[in-house]
Order: C-alpha cells, then sequence, then structure tokens
C-alpha cells in the first residue's frame, strides 16, 4: 500500500488513529501501542499546560490583571485580532464584556476578504464600541507574494496573508504602545498543523519571494512592517519592545457551538459560509491541497474537535479527504482572475512538483538552534503557547 | 447610477438619473476625466438640471468636483440646481486606515465651496472595496460619503472597505431665488475673491 503525503507516494501503511480522525496522510503522525497518534498526546500535554475550568479562570484573570495594570491611563489595554469570523468575533466579545478589557481590533485586510466577515467585523466593532482599525496590504506586494508560492510549488500558499496578521497586530501594538495581543485560537478546536503542512517563517517568505517574485517587498519599519516577520524583526517586537501574545480560549472549554450563538444574539453575526471563509482565497487553497498535496486541514482540525467532544470520530471520518464545499469553481475562478492568471497559468503551477518548505532557504536551522529560548518565549507567552509544539512536536 | 455608455462617437463615463417608473430623467457623461481614463472614454459635451417633486437636481462624476473645476458644479448650481448628485469612486493609498482623515482636502474642501458660495447641496456617494488590477492597484476604497450643504457637511457615511451600507438622512429644501449673476455677488458677500482667483 502507498499513501500519498504532501504530494508524494510513501511505502507506509495505510493507517487511522484509533482516538482521532488523523491518518498516515499528515505527516509526521506516529502512533502509540494503543494506535492513538502523536497529535492526541501533544493535544493531552496542552491540556495540562492550559486546563480549562477553575485553574483556567485563575491563570486568565493573572493575566488580564497584568492587562489591565500595563493598560492603565492608555487608551486601549490590548490588540484584538479581528477577521469577522466566529473565533475572533467571540474573543472580541468576551475581550469587552466578560473581561472588562478595552481592546483596539486590528483586522488586515489582503485582498480576499469575505464580505459578510467584514461587515461582521464593523458591526461588531459598534456594537461593542471598540475602535476598529483595518490594516490593508498593499495588493502589489501581496499578489506577487501569492503568485511566488503558487510557483515555489508549496502548501504555504497563504503565509503572505498569515504573516501580514502577525505584522499587522505588532504595528498597531507598537504605535499605540500595547503590550498585549490577544488571539482567538484554540488547541481544542483547531489542533495543531503539521509543520510541512504550515510553515510560518517570515526569512521562507522572503527567501520564496527572492526566488520567484517580481516585486520587491518595502522594507520593514516597525511602525510599517509590510510582509516582514524574520527572526530579527519578532525579536524586535518581542524581545525588545516586550509585546506579549496570548491565546485565552487555550484556559477555557471553548465550544464553537455556544459562542456562535452568542455572538449571533449579541453582535448579529452572520455564519461567512465556513471555517478560515472569512478569507475567500481559502477556496483556492483547499482546491490546491486536495489535489495536489493530498492535504486535508479539515481532517487536522476536525480531529481536535474529536478530542473536544465536538465532533463524533464517525462525523470527522467520513469528512476526511471528501471535497469541501468552500471549493467552490466561481470562488476559484475569481481568485485566480483577481490575481490576474490565466487558468492555463495557475494549471501549469498545479503542475510543478510537490515541494515543502525544506526545499528553500529558511531560519529552519536556527529555529532547532533556539529550541530552548523559544520553549521559554513560548512559557512566558512572548509568543504563542502553542509555537514550541508547533515547530517541534509537529513533524520536524 | 454610474456606468460605461457606448455611443457612435465613443465609450463615456456616464451617470444617469431614473425616476421611480423607470424613465431617464438626467443623463451626464464626465467632463474633468483623468489622465488614466482617456484610453477609454470621451469628453462629455454638456450639463443639465431637472425639475423633479423633490427640487431641481444636477448631475456630474466624481472628479468633476476637483478643487480646479469646482465651475461644473458652480455651474449646475447657478443651471438652478438645489442638489447635486455625483456619484463617485474616491481611491485611497493601501496604508490609510480608519484613523486617517482621508478627504479632508481633496473631497471636502471642493464640496463645501460649491454648496458654500453658489448655495446648493451636493450629495457624493462613493464605492467601498481593494482595488485589483489596473492603474489604481495598490489602493482601496473606503466609503465614507459625503453630503454637503451651504453650512458645511451635512451626513457622511463611516469608513468601511468591506461591505456598502445605505444611510437616509433629510435634506431641508432651500428658498433659493438667486438668479444669473445673483450667484457671483452671493458668492462675493461671502467673501469669494474672484480678482485673485483669475490673476
Amino acid at each position: 500500500l502507498s499513501v500519498i503525503v504532501n504530494g508524494h507516494k510513501c511505502d507506509i501503511e495505510d493507517r487511522t488513529c484509533a482516538r482521532c480522525a488523523q491518518d498516515t496522510t499528515v505527516p509526521g503522525i506516529t502512533f502509540d501501542a494503543a494506535g492513538v497518534c502523536n497529535f492526541c498526546a501533544l493535544h493531552d500535554r496542552l491540556l495540562q499546560a492550559y486546563p480549562a475550568g477553575e485553574a483556567g479562570r485563575a491563570a486568565l484573570e493573572r493575566i488580564f490583571s497584568r492587562i489591565r495594570r500595563a493598560g492603565s491611563g492608555r487608551k486601549y489595554d490590548c490588540v484584538v485580532g479581528v477577521s469577522g469570523g466566529r473565533d475572533s468575533t467571540y474573543l472580541l466579545w468576551n475581550s469587552v464584556k466578560v473581561w472588562g478589557l478595552r481592546p483596539i481590533a486590528v483586522h488586515f485586510n489582503d485582498g480576499f476578504d469575505n464580505p459578510v466577515a467584514g461587515e461582521n467585523m464593523v458591526r461588531a466593532a459598534k456594537a461593542l464600541g471598540v475602535e476598529l482599525c483595518t490594516i490593508t496590504s498593499d495588493w502589489r506586494e501581496a499578489k506577487d507574494l501569492k503568485i511566488s508560492f503558487l510557483k515555489a510549488s508549496v502548501p504555504d500558499l497563504n503565509l503572505g496573508t498569515d504573516l501580514g496578521i502577525a505584522t499587522a497586530l505588532y504595528q498597531v501594538a507598537y504605535q499605540e504602545g500595547i503590550k498585549y495581543i490577544l488571539i482567538g485560537q484554540s488547541f481544542r478546536t483547531e489542533g495543531v498543523k503539521p509543520l510541512s503542512w504550515s510553515y510560518f517563517d517570515g526569512d521562507y517568505l522572503r527567501s520564496v519571494q527572492k526566488l520567484f517574485g517580481t516585486v520587491p517587498l518595502r522594507p520593514f519599519r516597525p511602525s510599517d512592517p509590510g510582509f516582514n516577520l524574520g527572526l530579527k524583526e519578532l525579536a524586535f517586537y518581542t524581545v525588545l519592545k516586550r509585546i506579549q501574545a496570548f491565546t485565552p480560549f487555550y484556559y477555557s472549554d471553548y465550544v464553537r457551538k455556544d459562542a456562535e450563538e452568542i455572538i449571533i444574539r449579541e453582535l448579529g453575526w452572520v455564519y461567512p459560509g465556513a471555517h478560515y471563509f472569512d478569507d475567500l482565497y481559502h477556496s483556492l487553497i483547499k482546491y490546491v491541497h486536495r489535489v495536489k498535496f493530498n492535504i486535508d486541514l479539515n481532517m487536522n482540525s476536525d480531529s481536535a474537535l474529536v478530542r473536544s467532544g465536538q465532533m463524533t470520530r464517525a462525523a470527522a471520518r467520513e469528512r476526511a479527504h471528501s471535497v469541501y464545499h468552500i471549493e467552490d469553481e466561481r470562488v476559484i475562478d475569481l481568485c485566480i482572475k483577481r490575481l490576474g492568471l490565466t487558468r492555463a497559468e495557475f494549471d501549469d503551477y498545479l503542475a510543478l512538483p510537490p515541494k515543502t518548505f525544506r526545499d528553500y532557504p529558511t531560519s529552519y536551522r536556527y529555529i532547532r538552534l533556539l529550541r530552548p529560548p523559544i520553549w521559554l518565549a513560548a512559557a512566558l507567552n512572548l509568543v504563542p503557547g502553542i509555537t514550541y509544539d508547533k515547530y517541534f512536536h509537529c513533524g520536524e | 447610477v454610474g456606468l460605461t455608455e457606448r455611443r457612435n462617437e465613443g465609450n463615456f463615463n456616464t451617470a444617469i438619473l431614473i425616476d421611480p417608473a423607470g424613465a431617464i430623467l438626467l443623463q451626464y457623461s464626465k467632463i474633468n476625466l483623468l489622465e488614466v481614463e482617456f484610453p477609454f472614454y470621451g469628453v462629455g459635451d454638456r450639463l443639465a438640471v431637472v425639475r423633479t417633486s423633490l427640487g431641481t437636481l444636477g448631475l456630474d462624476i466624481c472628479s468633476d468636483n476637483y478643487l480646479e473645476s469646482v465651475h461644473i458644479g458652480k455651474t449646475l448650481a447657478c443651471m438652478g440646481a438645489e442638489i447635486i448628485l455625483s456619484p463617485s469612486s474616491w481611491t485611497v493609498p493601501y496604508h490609510v486606515t480608519e484613523r486617517d482623515e482621508p478627504y479632508a482636502d481633496k473631497w471636502t474642501r471642493p464640496l463645501c465651496h460649491i454648496a458654500q458660495y453658489y448655495d446648493t447641496v451636493i450629495v457624493s456617494t462613493t464605492s467601498v472595496g481593494y482595488i485589483v488590477g489596473g492603474p489604481y492597484e495598490g489602493r482601496k476604497m473606503v466609503g465614507k460619503s459625503l453630503a454637503v450643504g451651504p453650512d458645511g457637511v451635512i451626513a457622511e457615511g463611516q469608513f468601511n472597505e468591506f461591505a456598502g451600507e445605505l444611510h437616509c438622512f433629510e435634506i431641508p429644501r432651500r428658498q433659493r431665488n438667486l438668479k444669473g449673476t445673483q450667484f457671483g455677488e452671493h458668492a462675493r458677500r461671502l467673501g469669494l475673491n474672484f480678482e485673485r482667483s483669475v490673476r
């Protein structure tokens, strides 16, 4: 039997985790004697490190006390990243209504915003009396980056946007003198993506752009970082400026269904159509991941829901490797057209041999050398807590 | 409604005003074309107003209201326009955020100038969204449509680069008895220095 992993045939046994829905198409997956995968083991370790319930509430209160203290006398005490999707909208609502924080909501628009999500953000910010600050990319750079990653033939097709989101949050925190950033992620609902399915590294982005790009990226300025967030820039914001990023949902039993009910009722939130579909480019990404790499990120996040008791394993397995409904031909065509490509050009990129970040110059070598400090930075919440596990426990 | 109009002599950047029964009341083609429009559109060659139950209405388009072409709005006002409708696509650089005032000099100032000195109202609605392709790549449209009268801004839309919004507001009809050269005298009384402007 052979299994397609990252677009390549591998002579390994086709096997599925006995607990979640992940199978051997996930690079770096291993199984224990009971047939349970290492991602489930990581989930259990994260449950220990980030307990919910009373301990979680106490941990959160300690963090929020620090945030309130640091923001005392200032207009804002934290930056909340928003996309108009469920998780970030619920985070914003909690920040104001439950935790009593004074956030500024920051959104990064990279040219593929779903208008439904856009309206959600505007409506939520207005209802909560929160200032919304939208950092928009320079489309000449953003478009070129997206095409560069298609040419590089790697799965990280949205690295530009993911990195732009991070720089937008750091930019506003820096400009406003804010020390805390809140992010609406939860390992309980999203899981942890394998490294070669989603590798976050600003130096990787720069090297791909240098090899395939046609537009030079504007240089880094702390108040206008653009698409620059390599190790140096990250150190500037986190070590020198001591801006910390938190994921508060790590400390609670975040249940998506409950969150949805609240934000629909309180903020008039409208479902954008799918998880991650606040960004229409995910329609194209899903398609490329499926047909070129045999990557199913839904299987990865559904598995997290299975571990958290929010989805049955049977339901998750039924969805695994199926065509996801946001793979809408009209939206995919819109994405291709928006990039200024013809369908034939896009298909040519699709036909290139599959690669991963390991085929390009990156900072991964240094990241591995910095393993202890990264562990410490994650433990101290200088970077999101999952960062360490992502780089060292997910198919390193 | 703004549209591209195809005529025998070429294409035009045109706006039309339609009554509730579907009849076209006004049809106007843009005069103060931007250079980037030259390859696509011909220059409009007439201005018009129409008397309706809502008052006398005039039409112009976007950069017709640039500071250096306020004479277009002034002419419509002199033709009797109590309200000038001006569909627009105002663009700003990508780095402008909700925290900036994107239109102060570019739009608010000329619109207020026309409205103040020529005793009229201008309602200019603009688009929203991220621009991809074409000469304006790297810019975006952020809403903030404007309605101004002789006393300044009457209503303003919100900064929004994601989705259009409908704003309703009332514009009281003005009792205007100005005609012909009285417009100039009115403007002069309010402090407009014609001598300086033509020197």
